[in-house]
């Protein structure tokens, strides 16, 4: 039998399907026409299958995430369909209900928050409300896993809604939900909400909201580079003694040079890549979670929405882009989230702007080897990503404005997320993590190796400077003759790049003497650095992009637009640099100057003309003489 | 009056809707819609968008597109 999950977001709908179906049994994953969806079996009946659709609030929508439920219950026919109802909010819960009766599939709705309503003294009656709505009704709660066999139970012998409300127009549905609310309700004010109140006077309180939003986001951060950061110091140091170690021993059984080189510098040097980054990714997800289940995130983009909107963008694009800042894989798979489709294009075309850990790793490796290890490096391409983001979505043209692009920011109770909850999305992120991103830069590990140790001739034997990687360079280099490091070394490594941030570290070491002869001077080794933050993304984020825009034009686009930001900055850079090398350092800032009064003049001209068109009425063409 | 103008916590009823089919389907899909109960909680920090209870459920909407909601005081 399939059992489907259909109901509002945060009505416990997740927590359910993780109880019926066993917090750490493997989650299978079916193919959705466009997502994947959740399927599994109920662990006390394996012959039962529940599928959990993602939460919405209408069938009928242009939301890409609500489409979805629709298409797969034309597509598939579900035995029964669970309705999952927050009962602390069952008048908005109802809504849904009734254009699922409308399907006429065997429906059984379950009003979760049990648990909540007897602590509050709230009573409500389902008996009641089955007559009234034509379907049966019980009570249930997910977190305390109460009436979960009663509910199965009740599917096994459900059936198609008695009655339809198709005839009801908007305003006497609403009446009729209102009504029969009423009718089945004892005691209609819910403590829960004051305890809510209370937590936002400061969450999201005049003086405090933004403050303790910043605060959260630099703890987010620093939590997950400290911390993490401490886990994956161990994991490289081991992998490095791993490398030796295996080295010698391969060497020792006569294994010769390209089977340990194989193994230690592509495979091995590969996998502990994956694994150098994974404590940082757990440490944040850890906190990111708590945050989401816990309801905190909602009010982190309310607070900021505002200035989001600036962008055309919405509060709900800052955890894409907090953690784009770990891994951009991971940022843009959580654009999900943002209902908008341009929106979300945006959102995920901005993502691969922000320094995530591997950039962040060969910042702070030229960092150390060309400007004694300055902290100023690493940040300051911080803030030239989101200048560069922040410029992105103001220059992008605004199609005309989306029909039924209503800004709706849903922010419910404040509730302790479950831990079994929080685990079971642990996982799947980090299975998110290791199976896309893992597994492309373990391959790339291995194909730059192949690249930069053979030639048409075979085994280069440490002469790097023969292999296929440094004859390609030769060749790319001249593309970057204006930028100021026209070599092959430097060329190569960006190529390599693209596969994978840290690969350019590793190419670099691999077939470079001395970084610093690489660049015409400091300008131009920071404009390949900013060429680096900004440039087409490593493949595994660019695989990512390709299943979320479902777009091949789109992807172009974005491939193409960064290509195009990386040249210009890195040029901008050099140029600048040039101008102060070989001039006085006196007239430099004279233009400077000179340029940013200009600017200011037209940004004060624009406001006064602004004001002075808001004063004088617009008068019409008259159309009668 | 439109929805941003409501003082906090005074209760209030939605009279008109001043937007495209698409955006009040949402607002339905919500449980909004004309002759519902609406209370305004807070503003943000930064006085966009404004938060409100409609049905025992908190909701936040951009000042832009309250402005297009008309109420009155219940």
């Amino acid at each position: 039998m399939d059992i489907v999950l259909i109901g509002n977001p945060n009505s416990g709908k997740t927590t359910l399907y993780n109880n019926l179906t066993g917090a750490y049994e493997k989650t299978g994953n079916r193919s959705g026409v466009t997502v994947e969806l959740k399927s599994s079996k109920y662990k006390k009946d394996k012959s039962i299958k529940i599928i959990d659709l993602p939460g919405l609030y209408q069938l009928n929508s242009t939301y890409e995430d609500e489409k979805i439920v629709k298409e797969y219950l034309l597509n598939n026919t579900p035995d029964v369909i669970i309705n999952v109802l927050d009962g602390t909010r069952l008048e908005k819960s109802l809504n849904l209900t009734l254009s699922l009766i409308e399907l006429n599939i065997p429906l059984v709705c379950a009003v979760n928050f049990k648990d909540e309503l007897l602590k509050n003294g709230i009573e409500q009656d389902y008996y009641k409300l089955s007559k009234s709505l034509g379907v049966k009704v019980l009570g249930i709660s997910a977190l305390k896993k109460s009436n979960l066999d009663t509910l199965i139970k009740e599917c096994k012998t459900a059936n198609k809604p008695s009655f339809s409300f198709n005839e009801l127009n908007t305003v006497k549905r609403f009446e009729f939900i209102h009504v029969t609310v009423n009718e089945i309700t004892v005691n209609k004010e819910l403590k829960g909400d004051k305890l809510t109140e209370k937590i936002d006077k400061i969450v999201t309180g005049k003086y405090t909201g933004i403050l303790i939003t910043v605060l959260s986001v630099i703890f987010l951060y620093f939590f997950s580079n400290k911390v993490g950061g401490i886990f994956s110091e161990y994991i490289k140091d081991y992998f490095s003694l791993l490398i030796n170690n295996l080295d010698s021993f391969i060497l020792k059984i006569g294994g010769g040079e390209i089977v340990s080189g194989f193994i230690t510098c592509g495979i091995i040097k590969g996998i502990g890549e994956v694994l150098t980054f994974l404590p940082q990714i757990l440490c944040l997800y850890i906190i990111l979670t708590i945050m989401e289940e816990s309801g905190f995130t909602s009010r982190m983009a309310f607070n900021l929405d505002r200035i989001f909107s600036i962008f055309n963008l919405s509060g709900k694009t800052v955890i894409p882009l907090i953690l784009s800042c770990g891994c951009t894989v991971t940022g843009i798979l959580s654009t999900r989230t943002i209902e908008k489709k341009q929106e979300r294009e945006t959102a995920i075309s901005i993502c691969p702007f922000m320094p995530c850990g591997a950039k962040i790793a060969v910042f702070s490796y030229f960092s150390y080897k060309l400007f004694n290890g300055s902290v100023l490096v690493s940040a300051s391409l911080y803030f030239l990503g989101i200048i560069v983001s922040a410029l992105f979505c103001k220059i992008k043209i605004k199609s005309k404005k989306e029909e039924g692009d209503i800004f709706i920011l849903d922010m419910p109770t404040y509730r302790i997320p479950s831990f079994n909850g929080v685990v079971r999305v642990l996982l799947e992120k980090i299975k998110d993590y290791l199976v896309k991103a893992g597994t492309v830069i373990l391959f790339v590990s291995v194909l730059i190796w192949l690249l930069s140790n053979f030639n048409f001739s075979g085994y280069v034997y440490g002469n790097k400077n023969n292999s296929f990687l440094f004859i390609f360079g030769n060749f790319i280099k001249y593309i970057f003759y204006p930028l100021g490091f026209c070599n092959a070394e430097a060329s190569v490594s960006l190529l390599t790049g693209i596969l994978a941030k840290e690969s350019i570290i590793e190419t670099l070491s691999l077939i470079s003497k001395d970084v610093n002869s690489l660049f015409i001077n400091k300008f131009s080794a920071y404009g390949y650095l900013a060429f680096i933050l900004l440039m087409p993304p490593c493949i595994a984020t660019i695989s990512t992009m390709n299943k979320e825009l479902k777009n091949k034009k789109s992807l172009i686009k974005i491939i193409l637009t960064e290509f195009f930001t990386a040249y210009s900055v890195a040029l901008i850079i050099n140029f600048v640099g040039m101008i102060i090398e070989y001039s006085n350092g006196l007239i430099f800032f004279g233009i400077v100057a000179i340029i940013i009064i200009n600017l200011l003049f037209l940004l004060f001209i624009k406001k006064r003309k602004r004001k002075e068109a808001t004063k004088c009425p617009i008068i019409k063409p008259n159309t009668t003489l | 009056m439109t929805l941003n103008e409501l003082k906090e916590n005074k209760k209030a009823k939605i009279i008109k809707i001043n937007l495209n089919k698409n955006q009040i389907d949402r607002l339905i899909s919500m449980g909004i819609y004309i002759n519902t109960e609406v209370v305004l909680v807070k503003k943000a920090p930064l006085n966009n968008p404004i938060e409100i209870k409609i049905k025992n459920s908190n909701l936040a909407l951009r000042v832009e597109d309250a402005i297009k909601i008309e109420v009155q005081y219940i």
